[in-house]
């Protein structure tokens, strides 16, 4: 499926290079390099507070890096504005879910259709060109919904849906954002152990796709049985990049993973 | 009602589908029973005599700045205290017009929408940086900036305030009693239905987006940073037409009335009535509007029949007030944080249940 996508003419690399994020006085990212190659699964590992929320907000233009550079192709992204991400074709996903509540599924994956300017807020609310423009963005909606099987939820308020269902209607409204390239932030966090299952299918339906994918997961073996590289990191520095079995039994690797189990108990069940 | 913002509202049984939806749906009859007691409530005013069409004008001006206020802190879930700063740049701007050509109705009205839009704009650009404690603050920094600045403007050249003349529209004295309540009335309907038209452009959609978090929604394709100004600019906007009513209302513009103290009664009507909902502000703007008149005509007479004395009430009644405002504010903070529309919403959804335990109670037939 990997030559399938990179026949793709307009297959666009990411590239991130040297970047170092200091956020309140700290630097929680440290000349972090690393590519991702166009139709590749791109799978993040670390413990808690290793800094990979981080790496896909820098990518994603939410917090911009003191050094180094992030581009999409010929893109600067980093003078991309979140909200126009989707124009470049990325989307994300987010950690929790927990963010939205009122809204309903529909009314989250149909967000990006909406109109970001005055004009388009009068065309959206324009009499004739309304139902257009509103049609349009619920059908956008609604299709996405239907290629996660979630249909049924259209209506219904994300608060009152399971965490595993919020995290694919999540994954949904990503996939509409981004035709090209998904940051996925840990979609199993939250979700038990068989429901895990719809979302590896999911992803693996996205990848037949040749989506590009940044994967976060604290489950190993969620992440290495679903992505062609793995990149391994702790303390805002890559420990190791390369194929999933080679960076998980890497020394580097290895030890940050027991050098945090000797330390604290804490943690290691849900970080391995 | 922004819920409907991407609904397909094509074909001919709009209307039938609209009020199968509207009734079927928890929260409608709250809806209707707040929308009714309001309506009640203004006809009663309208038709009460002098005194009651003073109470309704006062409850129509301060209405007009809660559906302001809830646009920014309810709708878009800001954070500010400077809505009374608001009603003074409003009140002063149309104090300032008096006299001048522009002095003429609806000038001061519009000149004061476009002052409190751009007011509001630069209010908001702190919001881009700072959030919580820190818009607070310089929302506060606004506040008392514009006291600051009302209070020097008004004892260099107005001691007793700026005057305001009688509202005219045309030929026509619509200053005071039933004809002021009914241009005050008309206003708040029109500021009411815009700020629900521009909901309804998927605007209220991207606030609330903004509201539940900036960072998600900005990464779900919504420009926050604008829609954020624009609740800014509106509200802006919105609550100093407000202050130039109040300006017609009194007849002078005073900066003792713009204090702190109104800010957070704003705030406290926003709470009371329902955080969530314009109609919210409007209920909480009448209660905490007519609540000291009440209190001021009954109050005495309930103590006395109790034996206590009333005198203290009486002689320190804005004091006490104030302190019966805050002590609701607390309640319903702490015990019902949707206001009047929760509670009744608790009761719909009470009443709907006992219905519907009753009827699949009679016939087997169960929803899927
Ligand atoms: N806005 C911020 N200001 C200050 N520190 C921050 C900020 N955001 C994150 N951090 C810190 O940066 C570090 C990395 O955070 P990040 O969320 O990227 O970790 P993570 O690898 O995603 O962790 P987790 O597995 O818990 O999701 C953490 O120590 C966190 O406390
Ligand atoms: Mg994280």
């Amino acid at each position: 499926m990997n030559a399938d996508s990179e026949v793709k003419t307009d297959a666009r690399r990411l590239r991130v290079d040297g970047v170092d994020v200091d956020l309140g006085g700290v630097r929680i990212l440290r000349g972090v390099t690393f590519d991702v190659r166009p139709g590749e699964v791109f799978g993040i590992v670390g413990p808690n507070g290793a800094g990979k929320t981080t790496i896909l907000n820098v990518i994603d233009g939410i917090v911009r890096p003191s050094a180094g550079t992030v581009r999409y192709g010929d893109v600067d992204l980093c003078r991309v504005r979140p909200h126009d991400m989707r124009k470049h074709g990325i989307g994300r996903s987010l950690q929790s879910t927990h963010y939205f509540r009122d809204l309903t599924a529909l009314q989250l994956v149909a967000l990006g259709e909406l109109p970001n300017s005055i004009v388009g807020a009068l065309r959206f609310a324009g009499h004739r060109k309304r139902r257009k423009a509103q049609a349009e963005a619920r059908d956008k909606g609604m299709e996405a919904l239907r290629q996660f099987g979630l249909e049924q939820y259209a209506n219904r308020p994300l608060s009152e849906l399971s965490s595993a269902v919020q995290k694919l209607v999540d994954i949904a409204r990503a996939v509409v954002t981004g035709g090209e390239l998904l940051l996925l932030d840990e979609p199993t966090s939250g979700v038990s152990g068989h429901e895990r299952g719809g979302i590896g299918e999911a992803l693996r339906r996205l990848r037949t796709l040749g989506r590009t994918i940044v994967l976060i997961d604290h489950d190993p073996g969620f992440v290495t049985g679903n992505c062609d590289r793995l990149m391994a990191m702790n303390f805002g520095e890559v420990l190791d990049v390369g194929l999933p079995d080679e960076v998980m039994s890497s020394e580097a690797v290895k030890r940050s993973y027991l050098g945090e189990s000797a330390n604290t108990d804490v943690g290691i069940e849900r970080d391995l | 009602m922004t819920t409907d913002a991407i609904k397909d509202r094509t074909g001919a049984g709009v209307l039938g589908r609209t009020l199968g939806r509207m009734l079927g749906r928890q929260g409608s009859g709250t809806q209707f029973v707040m929308g009714a007691g309001l309506l009640a409530a203004a006809l009663w005013a309208l038709n009460g005599g002098p005194f009651l069409n003073l109470v309704g004008q006062s409850c129509a001006v301060y209405a007009v700045a809660a559906i302001g206020q809830s646009v920014l802190i309810g709708s878009a879930g800001q954070i500010a205290l400077s809505g009374a700063a608001f009603m003074a740049i409003g009140a002063f701007v149309t104090g300032s017009l008096a006299g001048t050509p522009l002095e003429t109705f609806p000038f001061p009205l519009l000149i004061c929408a476009v002052v409190g839009w751009l007011v509001g704009l630069l209010s908001g650009l702190p919001g881009l940086r700072f959030r919580g404690l820190y818009l607070l603050l310089s929302s506060l920094a606004l506040q008392f900036m514009v006291t600051a600045v009302t209070k020097n403007y008004q004892s260099a050249r107005h001691p007793a305030g700026l005057e305001v003349p009688p509202l005219h529209i045309g030929p026509l004295d619509v200053s005071t009693g039933q004809s002021f309540y009914i241009v005050l009335i008309t206003l708040l309907a029109t500021v009411y239905l815009v700020v629900a038209l521009v909901e309804r452009t998927g605007v209220g959609l991207a606030w609330r987006a903004i509201r539940e978090s900036e960072e998600a929604a900005a990464v779900s394709g919504v420009d926050a940073v604008r829609w954020k100004l624009y609740a800014f600019a509106m509200s802006g906007a919105i609550t100093a037409v407000a202050g130039c009513l109040m300006a017609y209302l009194v007849g002078r513009a005073d900066y003792e009335t713009y204090n702190l103290n109104l800010s957070i009664a704003l705030i406290t009507m926003i709470y009371i009535g329902g955080i969530r909902s314009r109609l919210g502000a409007l209920t909480g703007a009448v209660i905490i509007t007519a609540l000291p008149y009440i209190l001021q005509l009954r109050l005495p007479g309930w103590l006395a029949g109790l034996g206590i004395d009333a005198n203290w009430y009486t002689e320190n009644q804005s004091i006490a007030n104030a302190g019966l405002f805050n002590l609701l504010f607390l309640l319903v903070v702490l015990f019902e944080p949707e206001g009047v529309q929760g509670l009744l919403g608790k009761a719909e959804r009470l009443l709907r249940r006992t219905l519907s335990g009753r009827r699949t109670g009679r016939t087997t037939e169960s929803p899927a």
